[in-house]
């Protein structure tokens, strides 16, 4: 009997973790992929599982490429998910998409303020503006201090 | 009893004629209906005569082939690059030179709209004196700006070919920081002539 019961509790933990697994996001941290911009400040970059900050006392800017399933095409989504220790930071990221020659299309910049926590934000490109064979580049400024943290991001559909 | 016979007799004889008179009118399909037959939007909807419905279904169920054919041959004659995304709705694939045909209309669309939006003089004013500045804060992006002229919304950035190393890393920064008050932008390419070739910048307030 208490067989029987056990077997069927595995199988209700299996079933509430495959349906869960699927929410799951694409990038459930992303630290390790950004970059400083400057090749001379990455020491000033500080990655661990809450993301990457910034120890310096002035601002850094990172980046990363937020891969895309390049078998979509039309408008698209790419939003990204970071932290802010006061509310009055000014958080910003810009994403630009670039074609496949490497030439920049477009870039569309999200501002975060008054926020104290974690805050998720997006922007959108158009067909035109996010053609089949663009790719895309997360653009942060991290602000001096610790006093933000971006920690991941994706691209949809 | 004969007074009697002489009203039974005429309205029995009456009742004969009824009789008689009502087979002789009856049409050959004792059962007539009229089915309407739902149709796609393509086509106008029909009325058809039958007895049982058998034929009304029948021809529903033609009008549905002839639709599901229809979407078939709409879907076979697009090009072949389509593909599934997560929401599980085909989108097509653009090839290199559609995109950059879409770009280009999209480009000629942006440099229309600019040319038409009137000059807000003091926001423009403000907005082209926040842009110096930080076009100035780099050497290589200062020494690049062919022109710098704003709207009402908008602003236009035309910049001379640089050869120096940190130009694009500096450019993305210069538009990451003008963000926060015009964070759309659009990367454009205008070729004048005589072997000149400038990057044209759009920047847009988020208010459309």
């Amino acid at each position: 009997m208490n067989k029987i019961r056990f077997g069927w509790g595995v199988f209700a933990a299996v079933v509430a973790v495959v349906s869960t697994g699927a929410a799951l996001p694409l990038n459930g941290n992303a630290s390790g992929t950004f970059l400083a911009s400057s090749g001379s400040q990455q020491a000033d970059i500080n990655r661990s599982t809450s993301g990457v900050s910034n120890t310096a006392t002035a601002s850094r800017y990172v980046y990363a490429n937020p891969p895309r399933n390049p078998h979509t095409a039309g408008s698209q989504t790419v939003s990204w998910t970071g932290y802010s220790n006061a509310v009055g930071n000014n958080n910003c990221c810009t994403v630009y998409s670039y074609n496949s020659s490497g030439t920049y299309v477009a870039g569309k910049s999200s501002c975060v303020t008054g926020i104290n926590g974690y805050y998720t934000t997006s922007v959108s490109f158009t067909t035109a503006e996010a053609p089949s064979d663009a790719s895309y580049t997360l653009y942060c400024t991290l602000l001096a201090s610790s006093a933000n943290r971006v920690q991941s991001y994706r691209v949809s559909p | 009893m004969k007074k009697w016979l002489l009203v039974v007799v005429p309205l029995a004889g009456l009742g004969v004629w009824l009789v008689l008179h009502a087979i002789s009118t009856q049409k050959p399909h004792a059962a007539i209906e009229h089915a309407s037959v739902a149709t796609s939007s393509a086509t106008p909807a029909q009325s058809i005569v039958t007895t049982d419905g058998s034929v009304a279904l029948r021809v529903a169920a033609l009008n549905s082939e002839v639709s599901a054919l229809r979407a078939e041959l709409t879907r076979v004659s697009q090009p072949p690059a389509t593909a599934t995304n997560d929401s599980g709705s085909e989108a097509r694939l653009e090839t290199p030179e559609q995109a950059r045909q879409n770009w280009r209309e999209h480009m000629d669309q942006v440099a229309i709209e600019y040319d038409l939006e009137t000059r807000d003089a003091r926001w423009a004013r403000d907005t082209e004196s926040k842009l110096q500045g930080v076009l100035s804060a780099s050497r290589a992006l200062g020494d690049a700006v062919e022109s710098l002229d704003c709207r009402s919304a908008s602003c236009r950035i035309q910049l001379k070919p640089s050869q120096a190393a940190n130009f694009e890393d500096d450019l993305l920064r210069a538009v990451h920081e003008v963000g926060s008050f015009l964070p759309e932008t659009q990367f454009d390419a205008a070729d004048p002539g005589q072997g000149r070739r400038f990057t044209v910048i759009y920047l847009k307030t988020g208010a459309g």
